[in-house]
């Protein structure tokens, strides 16, 4: 599919409720926003019900879009949004898991290079709790802490402490799979 | 083993994830275009906003009756009018600002003729006629209670209370201009469906802080989200 229409067009579209303009701006950006879907919830089929409902959401405040910053980067903060609040609904549910007790692993170099994607994807999504959302807003969305506190409603400090926490149980966890590695290629 | 920062932990994770693509199963744009659709289908029934229109119109007419405060001052007045004349002081300088022209002489045109005058004038927006009829429905009794309070005072030694009676009533009718004129006024903004249009109207004519009835637009549709009929009060929990 070729896009013949800018993003802002077609967020222009969606407010004005055109069918076309919507199923358009899904179609470009539905497999980004999926990715970025996947590594807030636990599996795929979370992920898709964030996608549905933030991309009603995109339909829905398309009037209120300015135009003043970037049109991906205003739908990518509210599939994060969406994420948070799927994950504080999904929360209340869930009977809280023991954290495990993150110690400081040694700063072992991880070059990654034979670790695919989706391993790694796998452990973002298995990240306790706020770790996680704490972990993707910061490392790869870009958040800075303050931005963090003020949309999970907790201080910087504690962000800050999250996110140490959630990098030593990645480095931890990244130590046993290099070393069973090969045994999980058999498995 | 090598010391590897933060920094470039953090960078070794957002080059794999930064621009990655999942390719999402057909059916959540299924599940998505069908909840567009219904959305659109959604819309207030027609009974509703029939009926929301003849409430409306009955609170009209039952809220702008005029108060029967001003024939028992009268009747206060007729009885006892060495106390009503204190009281009324401040009325008739009250009077004497807003309708100077019309008070300096109370006596030329009956208290009736210049009440039917100041709401002929000031009728112009929708909901007036009503509001004349209603004036106009009371006006046989209006004019008996003040020719009974012209006569009598006549015989009274203060010679004042005649213009008196008639500026009692008088004073009725600047307020009951304030009214019109605010829905002259009113500009037309948050009308979106028969909800917000009923809500407009009931703002107008409902000056209670809990309206008669109120209308909440959702995403689903307007529906009533308070009812106050005096006795029986409703009101959602989701709005303050």
């Amino acid at each position: 599919m070729k896009q013949q229409y800018s993003l802002d067009e077609l967020i222009k579209g969606c407010a004005a409720a055109k069918r076309e303009a919507q199923r358009m701006l899904y179609q470009v950006l539905a497999p980004k926003m999926l990715a970025i879907c996947m590594r807030y919830a636990k599996d795929r089929h979370e992920a898709e019900d964030i996608l549905q409902i933030g991309f009603l959401k995109v339909y829905q405040k398309a009037e209120t879009f300015k135009g003043d910053g970037s049109a991906e980067g205003w739908i990518r903060r509210i599939m994060v949004n969406t994420a948070i609040e799927v994950y504080r609904k999904n929360q209340r549910m869930m009977n809280m898991t023991a954290i495990e007790e993150a110690y400081d692993s040694a700063q072992t170099t991880f070059s990654m290079d034979n670790l695919e994607t989706k391993d790694l994807l796998r452990l973002i999504q298995q990240l306790p709790g706020v770790y996680k959302l704490v972990f993707n807003m910061y490392v790869i969305e870009g958040y800075s802490h303050k931005e963090i506190a003020e949309e999970l409603g907790i201080s910087e400090s504690s962000s800050k402490s999250q996110l140490f926490r959630a990098r030593a149980i990645l480095r931890e966890k990244l130590i046993k799979m290099e070393s069973t590695d090969h045994a999980a290629a058999i498995r | 083993m090598q010391q590897q920062s933060d920094k470039e932990f953090d960078k070794l994770f957002r080059e794999r994830f930064e621009s990655l693509e999942y390719e999402p199963s057909a059916h959540v744009w299924a599940e998505i275009s069908e909840k567009l659709d219904k959305k659109k289908k959604v819309s207030t029934p027609f009974w509703m906003a029939a009926a929301s229109v003849v409430l409306v119109l009955t609170a009209g007419f039952w809220l702008l009756k005029p108060k029967e405060t001003i024939r028992l001052y009268n009747g206060e007045e007729m009885t006892n009018h060495s106390e009503t004349n204190v009281n009324q002081l401040p009325l008739e300088k009250e009077l004497g600002i807003r309708e100077s022209g019309q008070s300096e002489t109370p006596e030329k045109g009956s208290p009736s003729y210049l009440r039917e005058r100041n709401v002929i004038r000031s009728a112009g927006a929708g909901i007036k006629k009503r509001e004349k009829e209603n004036a106009a429905a009371d006006k046989p009794d209006t004019r008996d209670e003040s020719t009974l309070a012209k006569v009598k005072p006549v015989q009274a030694e203060i010679p004042a209370v005649s213009p008196d009676t008639s500026t009692t009533i008088l004073a009725v009718t600047p307020e009951a201009e304030e009214i019109h004129e605010e829905t002259a006024s009113a500009s037309i903004r948050d009308i979106k469906s028969v909800g917000g249009l009923v809500n407009f109207v009931v703002e107008k004519v409902d000056k209670r802080k809990q309206k008669l009835i109120e209308f909440t637009d959702t995403e689903e549709g307007s529906f009533v989200s308070g009812i106050n009929l005096g006795f029986v009060k409703f009101r959602s929990k989701n709005n303050n």
